[in-house]
């Protein structure tokens, strides 16, 4: 093949090669002046514990609003600080100044200790133990559960499981039908061992499940970022955040060898959950049985679990009171992209707040895509 | 088999880079082409990074290679767990846990952890009906 030689102008180059010199020189400089990657700061209580899995309760500095608790469920892949990752772009902070009481489950790392965890423990017994808890504390029959990701998976399943015990369900983020291949994980998942993986290593490592992340846009997520985050490096504040979303991003838990198995086999693979076919621990999981109001979140953008994962609940689930709404970004853009902060998490708010009495979408006309 | 596995997918990795840097020298012999000129090194670089990840994008998404992927990956959960028997063997008369004892520990645990669960909610349920009583 016949190509022009490319010129370039080597003086421009010369210059930005000095330029990024300078950056990394000084990058080091910053560098030294961080003391500590601080994440997760909206002030907790310890109120639960099961075993590994612990409940905290956010401390409600304002007035509550809305009078009806809330339960995030955060995935076991990753962990739930993605929604408070930095003061200023923090859901939790902001859905606590919307006058919200928020619960968070944090499911801790998994030892081999863990590797025989079933979805069935996770969800009817730690899942179904902090409900409860709050439930008896708060003294509320009902309880509202906004699930993320998978988590969002596990809310809608014990929600059709549970439906006395939960007031409305919001769901963010949460792949529920697994048969469209436009995310690679899900194609790639339909190809794997999930016995043998179960079996080698009982609990999967969470550099194994980073290393699948990473592929997914292996130039962007391995070298471009690094390369813009010479941009940033100067200025404290930003390299901070930088810092909290790369610990963020490497902090993965391993996964119970069992319920990882569970999941491939039957969500990847089987895509049970929307034929109706899933049990968990015995019971079996119909998503018509979901009635009460659903806010069910997706973002147009996301590479991790595509819209088309997302969508489908709505016309899954028996509640005549569903809103379907597209945040317009990426995965992580839910949590802490500024449009999160400004429109997402206020809207979320507002939903429930209009739903605490049993109040339905047409009296604010929230009903549809939004 | 897992050394087999492993090259055909090295192979294919380095067949997709090979083909995306061909597309990156295409795409700026087509701006020289047509008279632009990469001015800095960002510029040749985006061009780089966004022609590379669409090219690789492209190859993840087929059902070959997600076929290869997974081939592999259970050519090497399979050398793992050859070797971990292995190492069983070789530490068969050492004083220490071998790991197969462990998971039948961790298996009574935890089936001993569930019973217990059980019997609370049993229980719990119980009582609750006996104070509504």
């Amino acid at each position: 093949m016949k190509m022009a030689f490319p010129t370039v102008n080597a003086r421009n180059i010369i210059r930005d090669i000095g330029e990024l010199n300078r950056k990394l020189i000084k990058s080091a400089e910053t560098l030294t002046e961080v003391d500590q990657v601080d994440v997760g700061t909206a002030p907790m209580d310890l109120v639960y514990q099961e075993d590994k899995v612990k409940l905290y309760h956010y401390r409600q500095e304002g007035a509550v609003t809305c009078r009806i608790p809330v339960l995030i469920v955060y995935a076991l892949v990753n962990r739930q600080y993605i929604l408070d990752l930095q003061p200023d772009r923090s859901v939790v902070r902001n859905l606590l100044q919307h006058g919200l009481d928020l619960y968070i489950v944090d499911w801790d790392y998994p030892t081999k200790a863990d590797m025989y965890l079933t979805l069935d423990d996770y969800i009817n017994g730690y899942l179904d133990g902090c409900v409860d808890f709050i439930r008896k504390n708060t003294g509320h029959d009902k309880i509202n559960l906004m699930g993320i990701c998978q988590g969002g998976t596990f809310c809608a399943m014990y929600a059709a499981m549970y439906p006395e015990k939960v007031k409305n369900l919001t769901t963010l983020v949460a792949p529920f039908d697994f048969s469209p291949n436009d995310g690679l994980l899900f194609a790639w998942a339909k190809h794997m061992n999930a016995e043998a993986l179960a079996g080698t290593y009982r609990v999967i490592p969470g550099d194994f499940l980073n290393i699948g992340f990473l592929m997914l846009m292996p130039f962007t997520l391995n070298i471009r970022k690094y390369v813009d985050m010479v941009d940033i490096v100067e200025d404290k504040d930003k390299l901070l955040n930088f810092l909290r979303m790369e610990k963020w991003i490497f902090d993965s838990p391993g996964q119970a060898g069992e319920c990882l198995k569970e999941f491939i086999r039957d969500f990847y693979q089987g895509n049970k959950l929307v034929k109706g076919e899933v049990k968990i621990g015995g019971k079996a999981v119909d998503l018509k049985k979901i009635t009460m109001p659903l806010l069910n979140i997706y973002a147009s953008s996301d590479h991790l679990v595509p819209p088309s994962t997302s969508k489908p609940l709505n016309d899954l689930v028996g509640s005549t009171d569903k809103s379907l709404y597209e945040f317009p970004g990426g995965h992580i853009g839910v949590f802490v992209g500024s449009k999160s902060q400004k429109v997402l998490a206020p809207f979320i708010a507002k939903w429930l707040h209009e739903r605490q009495d049993g109040g339905s979408a047409k009296k604010t006309g929230l009903s549809g895509v939004v | 088999v897992f050394l087999a596995r492993n090259t055909e997918f090295q192979y294919k990795i380095y067949v997709t880079g090979i083909k995306a840097m061909e597309k990156v020298l295409e795409a700026i012999a087509q701006k020289i082409k047509s008279g632009e000129e990469i001015k800095t090194f960002e510029e040749f670089f985006d061009l780089w990074i966004d022609v590379s990840e669409r090219e690789f994008f492209e190859v993840f998404r087929t059902e070959e290679f997600s076929k290869m992927q997974g081939e592999l990956l259970d050519s090497s959960l399979n050398v793992r767990r050859h070797f971990q028997k292995l190492m069983e063997l070789y530490l068969f008369d050492f004083p220490v846990a071998l790991r197969s004892e462990m998971d039948d520990l961790y298996r009574t645990v935890y089936d001993l952890k569930k019973k217990v669960r059980d019997l609370e909610k049993q229980l719990h349920e119980v009582s609750g009906k006996e104070a509504v009583a």
